[in-house]
């Protein structure tokens, strides 16, 4: 019987049975909807690197505008889409709070599951494609690239964590959420290089986790890039924060979130 | 067992407190059906609530040891989008219950045909409540929680919840809220009045229901 089950078996096969129900039902019940979820941030990224190449000829740093701007818009894409769904995962699936089986942070782990796994579906895809098109996009240090991209969707985790219990208390939440995260993309370097800006402002903006994921990628393709103002450590760090607080928060305020699913 | 240790449970409407469980304690044993009787606005379906785990008291702890179901016919699980398949399917996975065997009975139990295939949004209420109690009677719980809905649809249909309802009753519990004292008589081994925020247990039905009727007069 389940009651004397683990309950960490029973979180499992739950967190499972989501993830399935997740992919299924997200952009309609078939094959195409499912690859949807990788699909709409890929396409996404693509069109900006296009957008990007296109009004911009000239290459900021190394030979080739399309890694140096696929390095910067692919942490942005790789934050942004998990932090977004996860943030809309208890409010898509709020009735099924009233099955005493499920958590909310089944809830908010299952959706996690599905849009991490899509962000390295879309590195992988991403790069497949730049090679297609002749762009060498290998980076120098790939042990420097996956820890990138891993902080990154670490720091996605952890916005939509919190976003998602803000915004299943206050529906105002994700228009805030919205704006932090293009303030985020504007000022994380996708477009220029950090290190050329004046000092000052070069110091506010190194307050923003995100252009440390761009500075942290792009180490790992140009040699001596970042030095200076790479800060693995508060990427990581803040992204822990925020996850903090996001679980403290769905520990404190659960009830509340359950009361509004009855 | 079903165990609430000092439990204080209240909403807030209006700036006004209300309280529905003052501080109480009650132990819910297994092998015992409960039936639980109050007037309108005491608190009856967030007790159930509680008991099931999908609302959490403002202070005190709630246990349980025992497998405790989903209210009656609820069909808040069911996803719009999804097929009536899909849905069982998913919920069967969710209990760790064989998804064929769960289909299988809900198809034969809720007779909706061909409309097992179909997005639930497509469902009558009807077919939805059908499907939702063919659902709650397919996976085996220790504990059925009733919330007023005994059984679903035309007189042929609530016949055939009663009589399979009859064959869980056997071996599992029941914790009932309703105003039907007749069924509380029919299902419940012990009574329970909610009133001010306080459960008053009886080991008897007839004299919670006696209670019951004094403070509804």
């Amino acid at each position: 019987m389940l009651a004397r089950d683990n309950p960490i078996m029973i979180q499992a096969r739950v967190i499972s049975a989501l993830v399935l129900r997740d992919m299924h039902s997200r952009f309609g019940r078939t094959f195409f909807g499912t690859l949807i979820i990788v699909a709409w941030p890929l396409s996404h990224l693509l069109f900006l690197m296009c957008l990007y190449i296109v009004a911009r000829r000239v290459v900021l740093v190394g030979t080739d505008s399309a890694v140096f701007f696929g390095t910067g818009l692919l942490p942005y894409i790789l934050c942004f889409y998990p932090a977004r769904w996860i943030m809309f995962s208890v409010v898509q699936n709020r009735s099924l709070l009233g099955l005493p089986i499920v958590k909310v942070s089944d809830i908010i782990l299952a959706r996690s599951i599905v849009e991490i796994t899509a962000a390295f579906w879309v590195t992988c895809i991403f790069i497949l494609i730049l090679f297609l098109f002749g762009v060498n996009a290998f980076p120098r240090r790939p042990n420097d690239a996956m820890m990138a991209i891993l902080a990154t969707v670490y720091l996605a985790f952890a916005i939509g964590w919190t976003a998602a219990v803000l915004y299943a208390l206050v529906r105002a939440w994700m228009g805030i959420q919205i704006l932090i995260l293009i303030v985020m993309y504007f000022t994380s370097g996708v477009f220029f290089i950090p290190m050329n800006l004046p000092a000052q402002l070069r110091n506010i903006l190194w307050f923003n986790p995100l252009l440390h994921s761009v500075e942290w990628l792009r180490s790992a393709y140009y040699d001596g890039y970042g030095y200076g103002l790479l800060s693995k450590s508060y990427l990581f760090w803040s992204a822990t924060v925020i996850l903090f607080i996001g679980l403290a928060a769905e520990r404190l305020l659960r009830g509340r979130l359950m009361i509004q699913s009855a | 067992m079903i165990k609430f240790e000092n439990v204080l449970k209240f909403y807030r409407i209006h700036r006004h407190r209300k309280v529905v469980l003052n501080y109480v304690s009650i132990s819910l044993q297994p092998g015992s059906s409960y039936g639980i009787l109050g007037v309108n606005g005491a608190g009856k379906s967030t007790f159930i609530r509680l008991i099931a785990g999908s609302e959490l008291p403002n202070s005190g702890r709630v246990q349980r040891t025992t497998r405790v179901s989903w209210p009656l016919g609820f069909g808040g699980g069911l996803h719009p989008n999804l097929t009536g398949r899909e849905n069982v399917r998913f919920l069967a996975r969710v209990y760790g219950e064989d998804p064929r065997q769960v289909t299988e009975f809900v198809e034969d139990f809720a007779e909706i045909g061909p409309y097992m295939d179909a997005p639930v949004k497509t469902y009558s209420s009807g077919m939805v409540a059908r499907v939702a109690f063919g659902l709650s009677m397919a996976i085996d719980f220790e504990c059925y929680l009733i919330d007023e809905v005994m059984a679903v649809g035309d007189a042929r249909f609530t016949e055939r919840c009663r009589v399979e309802f009859n064959k869980r009753k056997v071996h599992s519990d029941i914790i009932m809220v309703t105003h039907d004292t007749s069924a509380i008589r029919e299902y419940c081994d012990h009574g329970i009045v909610l009133a001010n925020g306080n459960l008053h247990y009886f080991h008897e039905v007839d004299d919670a229901i006696e209670l019951y009727k004094r403070i509804n007069m």
